[in-house]
């Protein structure tokens, strides 16, 4: 490396460029011809020597400057509730032209529900499926004139959740802990009449007619519990019980008998096909599955799982499908709500009964369509029962749409004009009215123009959508910097107080006191922040003294280790030696001659501190443990203090969830919260390089 | 160097039990949660009974149960039950002081490695199970995350190292200086963005253990990167630093004189300084590792300890037991880690005289 810089200098050098400055002269009582550059203006100059860094401070001036004052300057109220807007996608001028933020909304594998079927508005026809022919439906909540056209297909995915969409599969009854009986229990059981004890498990409920009926069976044959049933001692039989008035039950399997079983696989999976056994009356009953062992030997078996499956014909539609088609399959909805008891135990005190319920493989009919929010949101909207005083004050001065004026006591059904609230009448409800003291209160069925209900000339831009509560995203996100810039300072001001008078009394003091001191930071610094975490939600709701307090806990550690190293650095030097011979005290040592030598150091390394606040407070708020929506904090005291509980962690956990339908509740605060921290972390580099060049490099 | 490690030895473990007693007596102090279902309660107390932590009674007393009626034993502590439907009869349960309880709670630990049952996540299984059931997933997932990251860390720290002022060099500080400072919970949902919901590469869930494998596979690459990016930005970032430092240094000078290769002084001399200080903040690193998956664990849904522990502290459903174990565990690898460190140092300078007096 050396040899090259050499060169490189001796080939820019010319000679006839330099001359000696003072070749005769006596320079050492001249005056400086320029001002002597100070402590402050020199690293001045070297921090802006760094373009990047410049750059880096400009943004993130940019963004503390948006976040004071977005906050004040926004007229409307960020907080107030609008759910007719909630989740607006972002849309923003001149890019909506190009299909980008244009202010409509992709959806994915919502389920959809079948009384809501997608219709074209004008004839009243339903839509078909092209490939089909099946009518198209939509999810719930959703109106088939916002939807644009063509985007709009149906299709099944898979599900495994135990709700009523869910349709078809199979249920399957899993164990948790291995090693340990899952299905099969002491406590309920009865002596038959053969003297053998019969230990029921669980009665479901559901089957009927199918066509095709499986149970599949898993023991595990390397269990050793399963021997019993293996080599015969114990007996593993379903049954069907019909509903019927005898409740008569069939025999559908029987470990001992193979002829019961149709397959058994090498690890212990029996298959039963059973719904053409004679016994069987599909037509007639329906039927619940009861599965018990016979056994003299407790707790002699272990199932891995049960599934049960049952369909008839090969049509998709299961429990609640459309045109009748329902109830085909087991009932899986029913089955798959069923309980795991928990609460039975052995005679060691262990729960026995531990996994989990589950409804393999079903399928569920999903739509994915685009949507435009906008219209939807400041279009007609429905509200029935509408109070009359707001309908008459809304209505004052509107016509209908053929120029027609209002009448009040005579109302007709009709569309109103562009500029009036109210979008349609629909019917004033007469049968509803309240008669109070001799006056007559109405309600209405409106369409509401929303557009004008909310105030809005033209349909308004939001540039980062909106929020689950219909804020606009912008003033949220800021209002939500705002909090988190002053929780950082808040808390690393804490930090560096207490660090500074802890690291001043250890380096001062020395010897002993040093070494209790260090050793008891040095326990504080070893808890890890769960462990804080853990001690604080035991104690607090989460919000602001719990963060708080999470954050200072350790928190102070950094900044007392580097002061102690400056007291170590100036204790001895000569001026302090000769202030104590001057008789001065600890206390004024510490404060006035070596703290302030050091105090530079100690805070352009500290500057760093806030980032790292920033990043844990998110962190935490992210997780669901910092502050939260509704929770407010006032600093001092002060009202014009006042913290917001919306910081831009909260934002995040906001749209954790939504990550696939709603992209933009995370998108903008993330984009925010990365170059806050990126340009907070390059600023704080920076000044501490441009105050200790001898640091620099060594982050 | 026998005695050095004793003492540090020594030295963790105290550290290691004052957290966790401060931990157990701090949780202990805070008002409890039973289970809210009376039949899980009633288990519980038994059990509390059963293991020294509560003594109890019979309350006949018509007078006793009737104040108990008025539920004035709250703010004594006590918890009552009626024992049978239409008689007045309660069995009182009476917690000991915290004192003895934590001598029990560390008998049990000591003597039979009983971390007690859980309360409210999976009642009443032993927090030790839930543990080990819990802890391979997360284990597996940062070895990999660590597998991964320690050769990218190294290899764009050396280039960076060897290419200084070069736009090599400076395309990666500044891709160090954003995934140092973007927030890992932040790069993850980014990832999961991008490549899970927009491009559909990868699985949008973690994929448990039942699934084939190429489905695990490709349900772990998500989480590995998210752990790693902040990880790797760091590892460059401290490697780029170390080794310029060794690189301007005056012995590797020397070196070059010598004769030496460029290569050859870079890898024989310059590499092997460097990696004083490495060792031991990769060590440490594993530790920050650990604590940042938990994040991860709960975006992506992966049923590790992380995920366990955020709902074994959920406010209202706090599981004591619980949290104790996964804190405990956190709380010994962290701590081992440290140990490590300190002895690694050892190991990879000679020059470093352990525990030399100053």
């Amino acid at each position: 490396m050396a040899d090259e810089n050499i060169k490189k200098t001796d080939e820019s050098l010319e000679k006839d460029q330099f001359q000696f400055v003072q070749k005769e002269e006596k320079i050492y009582d001249k005056k400086f011809q320029t001002k002597p550059i100070g402590y402050f203006k020199d690293a001045m100059i070297r921090f802006a020597r760094n373009k990047t860094n410049v750059i880096a401070t400009t943004i993130l001036g940019t963004l503390i400057l948006l976040s004071v004052f977005v906050p004040i300057l926004s007229s409307k109220n960020a907080e107030a509730l609008e759910s007719q807007l909630a989740h607006l996608p972002p849309r923003m001028p001149i890019l909506e032209n190009f299909g980008i933020a244009d202010g409509t909304s992709e959806f994915e594998e919502i389920p959809i529900s079948y009384d809501n079927p997608y219709i074209n508005e004008e004839t009243g026809e339903p839509y078909l499926d092209p490939v089909t022919g099946d009518p198209l439906y939509l999810p719930e909540g959703e109106y088939s004139r916002f939807i644009e056209e063509g985007t709009l297909i149906n299709y099944v995915i898979e599900c495994n959740d135990a709700d009523e969409g869910c349709e078809g599969g199979f249920v399957q009854l899993s164990k948790g802990v291995a090693n340990k009986p899952v299905a099969f229990y002491s406590t309920a059981a009865s002596v038959n009449d053969t003297g053998e004890t019969v230990f029921n498990v669980q009665t479901f409920t559901g089957i009927s007619s199918p066509t095709e009926a499986i149970l599949e069976l898993k023991l595990d044959i390397n269990n050793a519990f399963n021997d019993n049933v293996f080599n015969g001692r114990a007996e593993v039989v379903a049954y069907l019980q019909a509903n019927d008035a005898e409740k008569t039950m069939v025999k559908i399997f029987d470990s001992s008998d193979s002829s019961t079983y149709d397959s058994l696989t090498d690890d212990g999976i029996y298959t039963v096909e059973f719904s053409d056994l004679p016994d069987l009356d599909f037509d007639n009953n329906n039927y619940k599955f009861v599965l018990s062992y016979d056994s003299n030997i407790k707790d002699s078996v272990v199932i891995d799982y049960i599934r049960l499956s049952a369909r008839r014909g090969n049509t998709r539609y299961g429990d609640q499908g459309p045109f009748g088609r329902h109830l085909i399959y087991a009932d899986g909805y029913e089955l798959s709500n069923f309980a795991l008891t928990t609460d039975v135990f052995t005679e060691d005190n262990e729960s026995v009964f531990v996994g989990s319920v589950l409804r393999v493989g079903g399928e569920r009919l999903t739509a994915s369509y685009t949507v435009d929010s906008y219209a939807k949101a400041f279009g007609p909207v429905l509200r029935e029962g509408f109070p009359g005083s707001e309908f008459l004050e809304l209505v004052q001065g509107c016509t209908y749409a053929d120029g027609t004026a209002y009448d009040v006591d005579d109302p007709q059904p009709g569309l109103m004009s562009d500029d009036c609230a109210i979008y349609e009448l629909v019917s004033r409800n007469d049968e509803d009215a309240v008669n109070i003291g001799g006056e007559i209160y109405y309600t209405y069925d409106v369409y509401l123009n929303y557009r004008v209900y909310a105030g809005y000339d033209e349909i308004p831009y939001y540039l980062f959508g909106t929020s689950a509560a219909g804020f606009d995203m912008v003033k949220l996100i800021w209002i939500g910097l705002r909090t988190s810039l002053l929780i950082g300072l808040l808390v690393s001001f804490i930090n560096i107080a207490i660090g500074v008078v802890y690291g001043a009394i250890s380096g001062y003091y020395g010897g002993q006191v040093d070494i209790i001191m260090q050793r008891f930071a040095e326990i504080i610094g070893r808890i890890p922040w769960l462990v804080t975490l853990s001690i604080m939600m035991a104690y607090f709701e989460a919000g602001f003294t719990s963060l708080i307090l999470i954050l200072i806990i350790s928190g102070w550690i950094g900044v007392a280790s580097i002061t102690r190293t400056q007291f170590y650095r100036y204790k001895g030097r000569e001026y302090v030696l000769a202030s104590r011979t001057l008789g001065a005290k600890d206390g004024r040592l510490i404060f006035r001659h070596i703290l302030p030598n050091g105090i530079g150091t100690i805070i352009t390394s500290s500057i760093l501190l806030i980032p790292t606040v920033i990043f844990s407070e998110a962190t935490l708020s992210y997780l669901g443990f910092g502050i939260g929506h509704g929770q407010s904090f006032k600093l001092f005291g002060l009202d014009a203090l006042e913290l917001s509980g919306v910081s831009i962690g909260v934002l995040l956990n906001d749209g954790r969830n939504k990550l696939r339908n709603y992209p933009h509740l995370t998108i903008f605060p993330a984009i925010i919260i990365s170059i806050l921290m990126i340009t907070f972390n390059m600023f704080g580099n920076a000044l501490r390089d441009a105050f200790n060049p001898a640091l620099r490099g060594s982050e | 160097m026998l005695r050095y490690v004793i003492v540090r030895f020594v030295w963790i473990f105290i550290v290691l039990s004052i957290i966790l007693s401060m931990n157990f007596v701090l949780v202990k102090l805070a008002p409890e949660y039973p289970p809210t279902e009376q039949n899980q309660a009633e288990i519980y107390y038994e059990q509390q009974f059963n293991r020294g932590y509560m003594t109890k009674y019979t309350e006949n007393n018509i007078d006793a149960v009737r104040a108990m009626d008025n539920s004035e034993l709250k703010e004594e502590g006590k918890v009552k039950f009626l024992n049978e439907k239409g008689i007045d009869q309660y069995t009182v349960y009476n917690p000991v002081p915290i004192s003895d309880q934590y001598f029990i709670w560390a008998k049990g630990i000591l003597t039979e490695w009983d971390w007690g049952r859980s309360t409210k996540v999976q009642f009443n299984i032993p927090v030790f199970e839930i543990l080990k059931s819990r802890i391979p997933v997360t284990l597996r997932l940062n070895l990999i995350a660590l597998f991964f990251y320690i050769p990218i860390g190294f290899g764009l720290g050396i280039l960076a190292a060897l290419r200084k002022n070069s736009i090599t060099d400076n395309v990666i500080s500044m891709s160090v200086m954003i995934f140092i400072s973007i927030p890992s919970f932040v790069t993850m949902t980014f990832l999961l963005m991008i490549f899970g919901y927009g491009l559909e590469w990868v699985p949008t869930q973690f994929v448990s253990g039942q699934a084939d494998f190429a489905k695990q596979v490709s349900s772990m690459i998500l989480p590995v990167m998210g752990l790693s990016f902040g990880a790797i930005a760091g590892l460059t970032r401290f490697t780029r630093a170390e080794l310029t430092e060794v690189l301007t240094s005056e012995f590797l000078l020397l070196a070059r004189t010598k004769g030496l290769t460029k290569n050859q002084a870079v890898i024989r001399h310059a590499m092997r300084n460097s990696m004083v200080p490495l060792v031991p903040s990769i060590i440490g690193s594993f530790v920050s590792l650990l604590s940042g998956s938990v994040v991860i664990e709960l975006i992506y849904g992966i049923p590790g300890t992380g995920r366990i522990f955020i709902r074994a502290i959920t406010r209202g459903a706090y599981d004591f037991n619980l949290a104790l174990g996964i804190t405990a565990f956190y709380t010994i690898i962290s701590l081992t880690a440290v140990l490590l460190v300190d002895l690694s140092y050892g190991i990879v300078d000679p020059r470093i005289r352990m525990g030399a007096k100053k």
